[in-house]
């Protein structure tokens, strides 16, 4: 019995008996001047399954998005587990499983590896990784790179995912598309028994036949408003045995669980596909040989331009490290299934940004030994005095780098608006760690760089800290 | 509204008026630059109102974020538009007083090049504003606009870096001498800081107006279309 409430209690989440899960109330969302969703109204209890139909484009990837909290609605009320999304949104994203029609996966990663960081996401625990991959029939897929990955395996992969913390709410896109008829047997199965538990279910399709059996309301979206559909399919859960639950002890991790977990797939992609620092090295290499022939390789001039040029290569790598790293987070809307994850959002940007520091760091070095070999600048024995110059600056500009590269990911432009948006941005600190690292080339002591550094250092906690806040705006917008 | 929005038309042409009449008729003409420091008031004036429309735009940022309403928006999107146009005109007016003063049209000297830098930031806004749509243009302009505004103090900081010649109209000039204006340039460039201030708001509204009235006529369309 569920004392607060006063109804009986049932199911594994202790939800009561036809408690209101989901409440949506005259939704709206639009792009581009174009309704979507035009005053959707939907309420969903403990226990049931709604099936959303509709043709492709007419809006049914957005609704759940917006369900999903994923996506604010421009006008009209969500709420859910009773509670309003915009206040408690990490307890709620820990209640809900959501797939769409992209994999929501990392594509250099394994299924194995994925299914590992999305648990440590959730807080749940790796034994049930495990039960999961036998269950669902992943198990010996599981070293496989989930980019080589075919499609029905995929789809497998991408629901377990959802699936894994055992969420009381789930909203799944297609669910069905791609899979065969043991794999639909096999997801049929967990439906029901994540209905028989109290869980609730919001489903999308434009085949009605697929949920024959498991949704209890049919409707459909149509000119972005639900009505009844007109054939209604009753649920048929009788007579089954218990389902073995999987996934009760979730307690989603702090801000540093989640850093580390997310900081070790940054680590752990790069290692794997070997794609960003090699890229950054190779553009570092480049610059600093453009640089010194545009300027007619003259020793002296080099030498004397020394910190400009090499602040400019370091932004330039840093530049293709930040928009690289973006590109990850786009393959497979992976960055998506991130964000619906119940972690704090400044835990997502500061393992992105520290990444990138590590990133930047190694082109810095590695450019040293470059400028040592072919400018004849002599470097390491103020390589001492060079280092905090280093991490100064590199802080600042992958913690701003990596909120701008956010930005500038979501837009048309995405190539091209990075530098756009983060040199100029990013201008005082290169002002001020050129200035710095110019100073101690001419091997004066490190304080006597302190007004430069103090620039670099108010531009990293100033522009870091205000990164930090307004990444959770940024990421609402789902990017 | 209507009754401040008729009121606004003359306050900036009274002002603007002034303003003109005293840079010419009242100031005094300057011992040693001659006639092309009257354009120091203008310049001022301009920096002063490029300025207030960068505030604009950031406390529009924070608005927006907090209320996602269309008009805080417009209106951060119109202050920050305004402002480009008023701090290219600081850096046009510059280069004027320059080229007789310092012999060149540009040097790269602290407030010179901290103008520049926040011309070249605020571009960059306009170029993300015009490449993106709906909710994320909300949501990203805001971002970078209160992020634009925060390093506003580095820019300038980290400009004082360089060496400077600009000159210093109030405090101590860089041998430790204090500095000042004739009373007669004082008043005359705080009625130019007012007119500036009276442009900024009328160019700013209207523009957010008229972005206002683009959505409403965006809106119609698609419901038609619908």
């Amino acid at each position: 019995m569920d004392t607060r409430s006063g109804k009986p209690s049932a199911g594994r989440w202790g939800l009561p008996v036809d408690e209101v899960v989901l409440v949506a109330e005259d939704l709206w969302k639009g792009f581009g001047g174009r309704a979507v969703l035009r005053g959707v109204s939907l309420t969903v209890r403990a226990g049931e399954a709604v099936a959303v139909l509709g043709p492709n484009g007419s809006g049914k990837t957005t609704l759940l998005r917006v369900l999903a909290t994923l996506l604010l609605p421009d006008a009209g009320q969500l709420r859910l587990f009773g509670q309003d999304p915009s206040s408690s949104g990490a307890s709620i994203r820990a209640r809900i499983g959501f797939t769409t029609h992209e994999a929501l996966l990392y594509g250099g990663l394994t299924v194995e590896e994925n299914l590992r960081l999305f648990a440590s996401l959730y807080g749940v625990k790796t034994t049930q990784v495990e039960a999961w991959m036998h269950k669902s029939g992943l198990w010996p897929r599981r070293g496989e790179v989930v980019r080589m990955l075919s499609r029905g395996w995929l789809q497998r992969t991408t629901l377990v995912r959802a699936l894994l913390p055992a969420p009381p709410l789930l909203l799944l896109d297609e669910p069905f598309t791609g899979l065969d008829a043991e794999g639909a047997g096999w997801l049929r199965g967990v439906l029901l028994d994540h209905l028989r538990a109290g869980g609730a279910l919001v489903l999308s399709t434009h085949r009605p036949e697929e949920v024959e059996g498991i949704a209890r309301r049919v409707l459909l979206l149509e000119s972005g408003r639900l009505i009844p559909h007109p054939k209604p399919s009753e649920p048929n859960r009788d007579g089954q045995t218990p389902p073995t639950i999987l996934g009760r002890d979730v307690r989603p991790p702090g801000f540093g669980a989640a850093l580390w977990a997310l900081l070790q797939k940054e680590l752990r992609i790069e290692l794997k596909t070997r794609e960003v620092l090699p890229a950054m090295g190779l553009m570092a290499l480049v610059a600093i040989v453009l640089f010194s022939v545009t300027m007619g390789l003259d020793p002296a001039l080099v030498r004397s331009a020394a910190p400009g040029l090499l602040w400019t290569t370091f932004t330039f790598a840093a530049m293709l490290g930040l928009s690289r790293a973006q590109a990850v987070e786009r393959e497979r809307a992976a960055a998506l299934a991130v964000l619906a994850a119940p972690v704090d959002r400044g835990a997502i940007l500061a393992a992105k940004a520290t990444s990138q520091f590590l990133w930047i760091l190694a082109i810095e070095l590695l450019s040293l030994v470059a400028s040592e070999v072919l400018l004849n600048i002599d470097l390491w024995p103020r390589l001492g005095s060079l280092l905090p110059v280093l991490f100064l600056g590199s802080a600042g500009l992958s913690l701003v780098g990596t909120l701008l590269g956010a930005v500038a990911a979501g837009t048309r432009l995405r190539e091209v608006l990075l530098p756009l948006l983060l040199v100029p941005m990013a201008l005082p600190l290169l002002i001020g760690a050129a200035r710095a690292t110019g100073k101690v080339l001419e091997g004066l002591p490190l304080w006597a760089a302190w007004p430069e550094l103090r620039v670099v250092g108010a531009f990293g906690i100033i522009l870091g800290a205000a990164s930090l806040v307004l990444f959770e705006a940024v990421a609402e917008e789902g990017v | 509204m209507r009754r401040a929005e008729a009121a606004l038309w003359p306050a900036l042409f009274g002002s603007m008026s002034l303003a003109l009449a005293m840079a010419f008729l009242y100031a005094p003409t300057e011992r040693v630059m001659g006639d092309v420091q009257r354009i120091f008031y203008v310049h001022v004036g301009l920096w002063w109102a490029a300025l207030v429309s960068f505030f604009l735009t950031f406390v529009a940022g924070i608005q927006t974020l907090r209320t996602r309403k269309d008009a805080w928006d417009e209106l951060g999107g119109a202050a920050a538009e305004v402002g480009v146009l008023l701090n290219g005109l600081v850096l046009l007016t510059g280069a004027i007083w320059a080229r007789p003063t310092w012999g060149v049209w540009w040097t790269w000297e602290p407030q010179l090049t901290a103008t520049l830098l926040t011309e070249l930031v605020y571009l960059g806004l306009l170029v993300l504003r015009s490449a993106t749509e709906g909710e994320r243009a909300r949501t990203f302009c805001a971002v970078v606009g209160i992020l634009a505004f925060l390093n506003l103090p580095v820019v300038f900081f980290s400009a004082r870096l360089l060496r400077g010649v600009h000159p210093v109209v109030f405090g101590e000039d860089p041998a430790g001498r204090p500095t000042g204006l004739d009373p007669a340039m004082l008043h005359t460039l705080l009625v130019w800081l007012l007119a500036c201030t009276v442009l900024c708001g009328v160019l700013v509204g209207l523009r957010a107006q008229l972005g206002l009235l683009d959505r409403r006529v965006r809106r119609l369309r698609a419901a038609r279309g619908a």
